[in-house]
């Protein structure tokens, strides 16, 4: 397992991200791993090296936060932002889409079939590790209908599914369950 | 609308203006099967907050009322 001065040091080689948001990031990692000890940085010490976050607007990007795994982009939608979201809770719920990546995809979500049910995860994870202390909350009907799912299938499936990329897993349990893919 | 659960999930998240009911077919697929009473009351506190809780909690009642009565019954 990665040790948490290796992430930093990654953190910091990234020539691309200002240090006030190097030092957010380094913050919000730390609430992380305190909190998840046992999920492994690997991924994200590898994608924070070369990350690049950028701004984008309404017209290119509506989501509030975005990223690419394939061209690891972490977008940030200003416009949406500024209209009273918490900036500390949108970074980790971008943070969390990094550190839940490998080459293939993001979370559970394998070619885009499970995006909403993965969004719906990567924020119930955000409010448990950093609560909301904005005026508008994000992706409120993903976290209702992710944490429906979640009292049928187990969040532990959801969890493990998310941070082993394990799509199968996630899709064994929601059959069992009867729920359609 | 003849989609997955999921596929109207991804559909509600890309077209968050249009009204799709998922969390009522959700609840459909949790009512067909007996739950632990801790899963119970976890939807039941997760319905209560949906834009569908008019729907879905009438099913819950229902639900429980129909698990109570089969509680009563082995009882006796």
């Amino acid at each position: 397992m990665i040790k948490l001065e290796d992430v930093f040091r990654a953190i910091d080689s990234n020539n691309n991200i200002d240090s006030e948001v190097k030092e957010n990031i380094k913050e919000l990692i730390n609430i992380f791993n305190s909190t998840f000890p046992n999920v492994d940085l690997s991924n994200f010490t590898k994608r924070i090296m070369d990350l690049k976050i950028e701004k984008s607007n309404k017209f290119i990007n509506k989501r509030v936060v975005k990223y690419n795994f394939k061209t690891n982009i972490l977008e940030f939608n200003v416009d949406e932002i500024n209209k009273g979201y918490d900036m500390k809770h949108i970074l980790m719920h971008g943070l969390l889409n990094v550190i839940s990546s490998n080459d293939v995809q993001t979370g559970f979500n394998y070619n885009d079939k499970f995006k909403a049910l993965n969004a719906g995860y990567t924020e119930i994870l955000t409010n448990n590790l950093v609560g909301n202390d904005g005026e508008l909350s994000y992706l409120d009907d993903e976290v209702v209908s992710t944490n429906l799912i979640a009292t049928m299938i187990g969040n532990d499936v959801l969890f493990e599914s998310y941070f082993n990329n394990d799509t199968n897993k996630l899709v064994s349990a929601l059959i069992n369950e009867g729920v359609e893919v | 609308m003849n989609m997955s659960i999921t596929e109207m999930m991804n559909y509600r998240f890309d077209n968050p203006e249009v009204e799709v009911e998922i969390d009522t077919k959700i609840t459909e697929k949790f009512v067909e099967r007996d739950r632990e009473q801790i899963s119970i009351g976890d939807f039941e506190a997760w319905g209560s907050v949906s834009k569908e809780a008019a729907k879905i909690e009438p099913m819950i009642s229902a639900y429980k009322t129909q698990v109570l009565e089969s509680t009563i019954n082995k009882t006796i």
